[in-house]
């Protein structure tokens, strides 16, 4: 088996599991992009998504500059093709983190990178929610948190999970591309060892790892939001 | 003089659509008194839900004056605008129960969860929260389904839970918004008769918004007609009943298709000649205080003959109201005393002209 395998992905095996070039760096790598970046731009993403809600017309904070201040940040950063946002945000990540180049620098512009398609995803799932529960709630004396927590974020808990998903996925292909800055991971891994040297078995190595996070937050998402719906199918 | 729990003075609300204002609600004013059952019909888009939403500023009007309980909660005169302040509205509301068409229900908290919602912030124990909600459940005889959620109880059983919701707060006013009109006949019967014990045995007073006339033939004990943002008649269930005026009220009320049947059946009608001792009468009558031997006794007394062309008995609040029209054969002089007999035993007589038969 072993053998099988040298044979047939040779470059796979020298590239060696540890060491800084190796497969656990890369692997390493990735989920730390994916875990921080996804931490920090969600959290700006759903603040933005909850922001556009609320300051929409008929929002409970319904007000036209708040929600175009919003709505236009969100569209400036969504129209910057990410490879290019990676360069146009460098002189910020050099203030920010010191350095803008490596793993931790790719850290801005990913969280930027990714804020956006979520605070649109956001929005669309608190979207769906039913005036009327609003009002609801509003009639029986509810306050603000009870409004944002009780109402809009529970009731769309479930959809919440399915949009967490897909922009998870969506930013592990971001920080595949990350390895232009030096960044790493297993994008980096398939582009810099695999395609560039023309050793494919490393390319296709790299991406049947990638494939498999995709197929754990998938299943996981997918999971995860069954178990929280009880609304009438 | 019974206490004034709504007052709704001069209240519009318009709408700006596309440069356009809407005028959903237009300068109407309404009272309700404790204990009623006030219905307000008309058809969809008359304004009657926006007109309700008023009262607990769901609805902030454009112009009039909002008293709820004796406390102001809205009043815009030319010069100023007072509205009272979020902080103060907040429990304000929670004294007025609120049920809607879809119910509204919050779908991912269980049943108990939900009722608990509205106790959140109650200065109670969660023990207290919890039996507090267990027992409104009890109330609603829905004790036993407090774990589930609201998606497993079938759309009567939903409404239920969302009465028991908005009176967590022990309001002594529940408005409804069309609350059975998405149920069936059987559920819809249902959430009827628990308003109406409500009413009864919590001195709640209860708004009433629906298109459905049986409704409010049901419970109401007064009822407003609203038509394009107006209210065009109001009175007691009865006097609207028997008295409408207004074309839409006779509408709703099913005043008029009485009156083109009973006009569809003249007209085949050979044993009506148009004679000079004929007359067409339009009777309503209250309870039973009509019947055959009424027929007898008007031949036996006053020699005049009636026949019985068309009849109908509605029954409101549980009062049945029937109405007939007759047509009576006599010398004009009996007929005359005859009529003034009805109508010393409290039913109403209107005559029916020739033309409206020739015409109609």
């Amino acid at each position: 088996m072993t053998e099988w395998f040298s044979n047939t992905f040779p470059n796979v095996v020298s590239l060696g599991w540890s060491g800084s070039d190796g497969w656990l760096a890369a692997i390493g790598q990735t989920i730390y992009m994916t875990f921080w970046s996804a931490l920090f731009g969600g959290v700006l993403g759903l603040l933005f998504g909850i922001g556009l809600v609320l300051t929409d017309t008929k929002g409970i904070l319904e007000n036209r500059y708040w929600f175009n201040f919003f709505d236009k940040v969100v569209s400036f950063f969504r129209a910057i093709p990410f490879i290019i946002l990676l360069a146009f945000i460098a002189p910020v990540t050099q203030k920010i983190v010191g350095t803008q180049i490596g793993t931790t620098a790719a850290l801005v512009p990913l969280s930027l990178g990714v804020f956006p398609f979520y605070a649109r995803q956001v929005q669309v799932a608190l979207t769906s929610i039913d005036h009327g529960k609003i009002e609801a709630a509003q009639s029986v004396g509810a306050t603000f948190g009870d409004l944002v927590f009780d109402v809009y974020l529970k009731e769309a808990r479930s959809e919440l999970v399915r949009v967490t998903t897909v922009t998870l996925i969506s930013l592990i292909g971001l920080t595949a591309m990350a390895g232009a800055i030096g960044a790493g991971g297993l994008g980096n891994t398939a582009i810099a060892y695999g395609y560039n040297r023309f050793d494919n078995d490393v390319t296709v190595v790299a991406t049947f790892l990638v494939l498999i996070f995709v197929l754990i937050i998938q299943v996981g998402g997918d999971y995860l939001a069954k178990i929280l719906n009880h609304k009438a199918s | 003089m019974p206490e004034k729990v709504i007052e709704l003075s001069h209240i519009s609300v318009f709408f700006n659509q596309d440069g356009q204002t809407l005028k959903a609600v237009n300068d109407v004013s309404l009272d309700v008194e404790k204990g009623d059952i006030y219905g307000v019909v008309g058809y969809s888009g008359a304004g009657k839900s926006t007109l309700v939403r008023v009262i607990n500023l769901l609805q902030r009007p454009t112009a009039g004056k909002v008293v709820v309980n004796g406390e102001t909660l809205f009043e815009k005169t030319e010069q100023t605008t007072t509205v009272i302040d979020a902080k103060k509205l907040r429990p304000k509301r929670r004294e007025i129960g609120m049920i809607f068409q879809h119910f509204n229900l919050l779908d991912e908290k269980t049943v108990i969860q939900n009722v608990e919602f509205a106790l959140k912030h109650r200065k109670l124990k969660e023990k207290q929260i919890t039996a507090k909600a267990q027992e409104l459940l009890e109330l609603v005889g829905l004790g036993d389904r407090g774990q589930a959620y609201p998606a497993q109880l079938s759309g009567g059983q939903q409404q239920r839970v969302a009465i028991a919701r908005a009176l967590a707060n022990d309001p002594e006013i529940l408005i409804s918004d069309e609350a059975t009109s998405a149920l069936d006949p059987k559920n819809t019967v249902q959430i009827l008769e628990l308003l109406k014990r409500l009413n009864r045995e919590l001195n709640l007073t209860v708004v009433l918004i629906t298109h459905e006339m049986d409704a409010v033939k049901r419970i109401a004990n007064k009822v407003a007609v609203m038509s394009e943002g107006q209210i065009v008649e109001r009175g007691t269930l009865l006097d609207i009943f028997t008295n409408a005026q207004f074309p839409l009220t006779k509408k709703l009320v099913g005043t008029e298709s009485d009156s083109q049947k009973a006009m569809a059946i003249l007209k085949n009608d050979h044993a009506f000649d148009n004679q000079a001792d004929q007359s067409i009468l339009h009777l309503t009558y209250r309870g039973s205080s009509i019947s055959e031997p009424v027929t007898t006794k008007l031949y036996e007394d006053f020699s005049v003959e009636t026949s019985i062309v068309y009849g109908n008995v509605d029954v409101l609040r549980d009062t049945p109201v029937g109405t007939l029209f007759v047509i009576m054969t006599g010398a004009k002089n009996d007929r005359q005393q005859a009529i003034q007999y009805l109508k010393a035993h409290d039913v109403t007589v209107t005559e029916v002209g020739l033309e409206a038969v020739k015409n109609d």
